[in-house]
């Protein structure tokens, strides 16, 4: 039976396997997965630097989706209202000329998002909301580009539900607006994408699955551990650099009395507290410092172990900048996957969890794909420090 | 890859300094001096200086006029080309008829000796000869100084020398063809030329009585008059004067023919002619001053012009961009149209009009048009594809259509208009609209005027009421699956089109917004090739830099005085139509492309630049691109070794689609349709298009421009095939065509098409 991991693994194959996509597919994506698929940096990047005669509506729908998720990158929010006044003035639907951004739903949805994080207490432009409107009206019913033009609609408070939209996207658009997302729609959603059904809607619904599948597995991380795999488990250690969101990290005091605090990670095992303090309250017998069967005058010690899952849980600590240091925790990795999974011992996986100091990003592909052709490495997580835990000057050397 | 240029380059040894005449400029004077000093001086307008240039090219020979200034051919090149032509002359002069082709070409005979058609009872001065082409161009490689040198092309020539009253005392009837005169050429060792005056409509004695003929004439002494030597008359002069004997000598002729056009042929045949330049011909451009001859232009020469060759282009089939294909056709197959989601109406309302007696095999065809032919498949064991295994509704996501059937009783002209009277009624008394209506034809109707042909009289009847028409030959319908599924996939993509469907668009890497490309075309509004008084209909075709048509525009009917301005007005109203549309402000950067299939004047690119100055737009650049098809130029695939699988290779030496030359800042050469583009082994070598920008262009990148030519002619939703021109020139073309007979039509009313809604679709197609 195809496992998550296998659905996850064959979305990231399918996305990867389209050949340069337009940057407002990309940016939907990026929105969607919350940067697991797709790159807004990427997108950003296309959507600011095309000007003149190569300005087109889609860069304004990237931009709109990159103003969605918070992006600080200086002109955007400019350079979106100044694409949006261009798009106000133009005429959609012109007879004898085919629609291209007017029925284009990635599109119209970008430009919903970004219209509605600006002005979020205005009427919606009624440019907007003609095109919009006329667009559901045109596309043929049960499509996936009506069901994203429709929550372009919800979004731009023209619709005043999610229903008769497609569940996965209503269960992403709930998502990423904040709403709760109820489990009907949810297991409807997750039902669909688990069949990987066959269909010709492109880029932007691999995407959708993707974030669905994201979605599900983090709502099933929350059940006893009795029904969580391997796979959940990995997933939920994924999901950790979107848990660093919140990371106490204060510049200023958020009460009138207390002073700004800021919780420093300076070795491994300030990490393996965090996974700790992440893992416990749902994996009632989770070990620490294990003890594993001696080979030879070496005794082996793990940093964390997941019995129930035969998973040893292994931290590692990036202080420096530069690729020799990547190679080095592989090089400690390979000798602790060797230790652990000795015959006497209980545990056959290994999942690394390495802490980068330097947020040294470009170095992570290649550093996991390494990592997980090592034998009984089933998977490498690595966290960057996030860019709000700003560092002192005197501590610029690393730990 | 190792390309050949038709082109040899020239060197000048000697003496290059002399003198030269300078004279104030004035018509008459330069004819005068042209023709009484021919032999001895050239002479040349100096735009410049608004004078004559007389240079000696005789030995012993001074400048005629008291103005002298010396000359040095090394310093003053632009003097070399006209020098050069003038040589040409002087080799070929007594030894061969000579003649000017195009404004600069010397085209010399082939011997009258080696006829590739002969036959005892056939006169000699019925045959078809070699046209040898010699014309001197300059190649302007970057960084270095520009290389002159002759572009060598052979091509037939079919020659009637008889006069009219000659072939008529052979038996030859020249009822309904055309005629022309002969008249002394200005430079006497030029051939005669001729001049079209009429098409014969009656003999009267020795007088031939004429229609459609030129203003003031209505008969011509037939002693004097000569038949044209179009190939369909030719081949009509020799069946009548050799009878049975003909068919097997027009095709000796015809295989003798086609083996010139093709790759080797023409190539040994070029060679041959350099080789005679460079060892016989002795070419002095001044006295003393020799010009050497070299080999053809091969690209593993370093002044061999930059290469590349283009990819095919990409088509797009969603709004938004992530659907795309280089292989239009199976790009549709697996994706559908562009428009799927949102084409209207799904089952469509199709009227069919046809002969009574051939309406059985019109449903077979309709059939296969509709559900394809899934069984007849190409390909190699274990790779077979069926090129028509969808049919046009599985392909263009279409549901079943409502068809009807409308019966003409015979194949006249008013059975046909009572036919489809029958299908607007039956729409009509519905309460409904025929989304298309597919006409059965017959192949002879393409030789009827526009008047006797039921085609354009039911598509002037279906037009009006905003109907838009396919039609279809009966001999087409009864083809072999193995030759119909290919008419079907261009039939189907025309068909989708004319429904205002959008099959696909171009997803060039270098589409830009706010970049219009602009097909400018004429035709004429005349009942006769001959007769002047013409009026004329400018049509502007406009796309987006996506190949998206935008919409096509035409000028009133005027005077040729007043065409261009009213073409002007008429593309100025296009832009700004398209400029409300895509709200461009004033500040905004723009560029204009415009294709045109003639060379522009200087004052019709300023009249263009004029006319778009006062749509308020301060920041546009323009491009002005001539697409020419009628030029001297060859490209040779030295390793192309013809491509095929079962009999002989097609296009040997021939390039392939998307090689791409560069001569120039301001000229190159592309190839629009290649090797694999050709249909049959005997048409030869396929030419590459001659890309000619503007000098007043201000946008002047002819690599991008080149190659948006060669994305436009992949891009035609008229057959899957690249067309042989961009399709912003093919569709004016077509345009042009379709109007000028329908307009020949009592009953038409251009309003049709401009205001009706049709007139939004590819109807022309």
């Amino acid at each position: 039976m195809i496992g998550p991991r296998e659905i996850r693994q064959s979305l990231v194959d399918a996305y990867e396997a389209q050949a340069s996509l337009p940057s407002h597919v990309d940016a939907f994506a990026a929105w969607a997965t919350r940067g697991e698929l797709g790159s807004m940096d990427d997108a950003l990047k296309k959507s600011l630097s095309a000007d003149g005669l190569a300005r087109r509506p889609e860069y304004c729908a990237a931009l709109g989706y990159a103003i969605h998720s918070g992006t600080k990158e200086k002109g955007a929010i400019d350079l979106f209202k100044t694409d949006v006044e261009q798009l106000s003035g133009r005429r959609f639907f012109e007879p004898g000329r085919p629609p291209a951004f007017e029925i284009d739903g990635v599109a119209l949805l970008g430009v919903a998002l970004g219209l509605r994080t600006l002005r979020p207490d205005d009427n919606t432009p009624e440019w907007f909301s003609s095109i919009t409107l006329e667009a559901e009206k045109r596309l043929e019913s049960e499509s996936w580009v009506l069901s994203l033009v429709r929550a372009a609609n919800y979004v731009a408070s023209l619709r005043p539900s999610l229903d008769l939209i497609d569940c996965e996207l209503r269960t992403i658009v709930a998502d990423r607006l904040g709403m709760a997302i109820d489990h009907e729609t949810l297991e409807s959603a997750w039902a669909a994408t688990a069949k990987l059904a066959r269909n010709d809607d492109g880029p932007s619904r691999i995407a959708a699955r993707f974030a669905v599948t994201e979605i599900a597995l983090a709502r099933a991380a929350n059940v006893p551990i009795a029904g969580m795999s391997i796979d959940d488990l990995a997933v939920l250690l994924r999901g950790l650099e979107r848990s660093m969101r919140l990371w106490t990290w204060e510049t200023t005091s958020r009460t009138g009395r207390s002073i700004p605090r800021q919780w420093h990670v300076d070795h491994e095992y300030h990490v393996q507290n965090l996974l700790w303090t992440i893992l416990a309250p749902i994996v009632p017998k989770l070990e620490d410092e294990v003890y594993l069967p001696s080979v030879g005058q070496k005794t082996p010690r793990a940093d964390i172990g997941v019995p129930s899952l035969r998973t040893i849980i292994e931290t590692k600590f990036i202080g420096k900048k530069g690729p020799a240091q990547f190679k080095k925790v592989i090089e400690e990795i390979a000798e602790d996957a060797s230790l652990y999974r000795t015959k006497m011992s209980d545990y056959d996986f290994l999942i690394a969890v390495i802490w980068d100091d330097f947020a040294q990003t470009e170095e992570y592909e290649e550093a996991v794909s390494g990592l997980k052709k090592i034998p009984g490495v089933f998977d490498a997580v690595i966290l960057p420090r996030p860019a709000k835990m700003e560092r002192e000057p005197e501590s610029d050397s690393g730990k | 890859m190792a390309l050949l240029l038709n082109f040899a380059p020239i060197k000048i040894t000697g003496e290059t300094r002399c003198f030269a005449g300078y004279r104030p400029y004035s018509e008459e004077a330069l004819r005068e001096l042209r023709s009484a000093y021919y032999e001895t001086h050239v002479f040349r307008r100096d735009h410049e200086n608004d004078e004559i240039i007389d240079i000696p090219i005789r030995a012993g020979e001074e400048p005629l006029s008291d103005k002298q200034q010396e000359i040095d051919l090394d310093i003053d090149r632009y003097l070399v080309p006209m020098l050069l032509r003038e040589a040409l002359i002087r080799t070929f002069w007594g030894k061969r008829l000579i003649r000017r082709d195009r404004s600069a070409a010397i085209a010399v005979l082939g011997d009258s000796k080696r006829s590739l058609i002969a036959h005892d009872e056939l006169p000699d001065e019925i045959r078809r000869l070699t046209i040898q082409q010699f014309e001197v161009r300059t190649l302007y490689p970057p960084g270095a100084d520009p290389i002159i040198g002759i572009v060598c092309d052979v091509r037939t020539n079919n020659v009637i020398d008889l006069t009219a009253a000659e072939l008529m005392e052979r038996g030859v009837g020249l009822i309904g063809k055309a005629v022309q005169t002969s008249e002394e050429a200005n430079d006497p060792r030029l051939m005669p030329w001729r001049t079209l005056v009429g098409r014969v409509c009656g003999v009267d004695g020795g007088t031939l009585e004429l229609e459609e003929a030129r203003e003031g004439i209505n008969g011509i002494d037939a002693s004097k008059a000569y038949l044209e030597a179009r190939h369909e008359t030719f081949n009509w002069v020799v069946r009548t004067i050799l009878g049975p004997a003909a068919e097997g000598v027009l095709e000796q002729a015809d295989q003798k023919a086609s083996e010139l056009a093709k790759g080797p042929g023409r190539r040994a045949h070029v060679e041959e002619m350099v080789g005679y330049l460079k060892e016989k011909a002795n070419l002095e451009l001044v006295p003393g001053a020799t010009v050497v001859v070299g080999d053809l232009l091969n690209s593993k020469n370093p002044t061999f012009p930059p290469q590349r060759s283009f990819d095919k282009p990409a088509f797009l089939f969603d709004p938004g961009g992530t659907r795309k294909q280089r292989w239009a056709e199976e790009g549709l197959r697996q994706n559908g149209p562009y428009d799927q989601r949102w084409f209207s109406p799904k089952a469509l309302k199709i009227a069919v009009v046809c002969q009574a007696r051939y309406e059985g095999r019109v449903d077979e065809f309709i059939a296969k048009f509709l559900e394809g032919i899934p069984d007849y498949k190409t390909g190699r064991r274990g790779n077979e594809r069926a090129p028509y295994g969808d049919g046009f509704i599985r392909r263009f996501k279409l549901d079943r259509p409502a068809i009807r059937y409308f019966t003409a009783d015979g194949d006249g002209i008013e059975n046909y208009v009572q036919a489809t009277r029958n299908a607007l009624d039956a729409a009509n008394d519905g309460g409904f609209e025929w989304d298309i209506a597919i006409v059965q034809v017959e192949e002879r109707f393409k030789a009827l005027s526009a008047l006797e042909n039921p085609y354009f009289v039911v598509s002037s009847l279906l037009l009006k009421r905003q109907v838009p028409v396919q039609n279809v030959q009966i001999e087409t319908m009864a083809q072999e699956d193995k030759n119909i599924v290919y008419t079907l996939n261009n039939l189907s993509l025309a068909t989708y089109a004319k429904l205002k469907g959008v099959p696909w668009l171009l997803a060039s890497s270098q589409t830009v917004a706010r970049e219009l490309v602009i097909g400018l075309g004429s035709h004429t509004q005349r009942s006769s090739r001959y007769g002047a008084g013409e009026r004329y209909v400018g049509i502007t075709s406009i796309f987006s830099s996506d190949g998206t048509y935008l919409l096509s525009d035409k000028t009133d009917v005027v005077l040729f005085d007043e065409y261009a301005d009213a073409l002007y007005e008429s593309m100025a109203r296009s832009i700004d139509r398209v400029r409300k549309q895509d709200n461009w402000r004033s500040t905004d950067k723009v560029r204009l492309v415009f294709h045109v299939f003639k060379r522009l004047k200087d004052t019709e690119v300023d009249a263009v630049k004029r006319t778009v100055e006062r749509l308020d737009l301060d920041d546009v650049s323009f491009a002005f691109i001539h697409v020419a098809q009628d030029h001297p130029w060859l490209l040779f695939d030295l390793d192309q070794k013809g491509v095929g699988y079962y009999g002989p290779k097609k296009g040997v030496l021939a390039p392939s689609r998307g090689q791409y030359v560069k001569l120039g800042d301001a000229q190159a050469l592309t190839v629009l349709s290649g090797v694999s583009e050709l249909k049959l082994e005997r048409h030869g070598m396929p030419r590459p298009v001659l890309l000619l920008l503007h000098r007043d262009s201000t946008f002047k990148d002819i690599d991008y421009l080149a190659q948006q030519i060669f994305e436009f002619a992949g891009h035609s939703w008229r057959v899957m095939s690249p067309e042989s021109v961009p399709i912003t020139i093919k569709y004016s073309g077509k345009i042009a065509q379709r109007l000028a007979s329908l307009s020949q039509l009592p009953d038409w009313d251009p309003d049709a098409i401009s205001f009706g809604r049709v007139g939004r679709s590819l109807w022309f197609l």
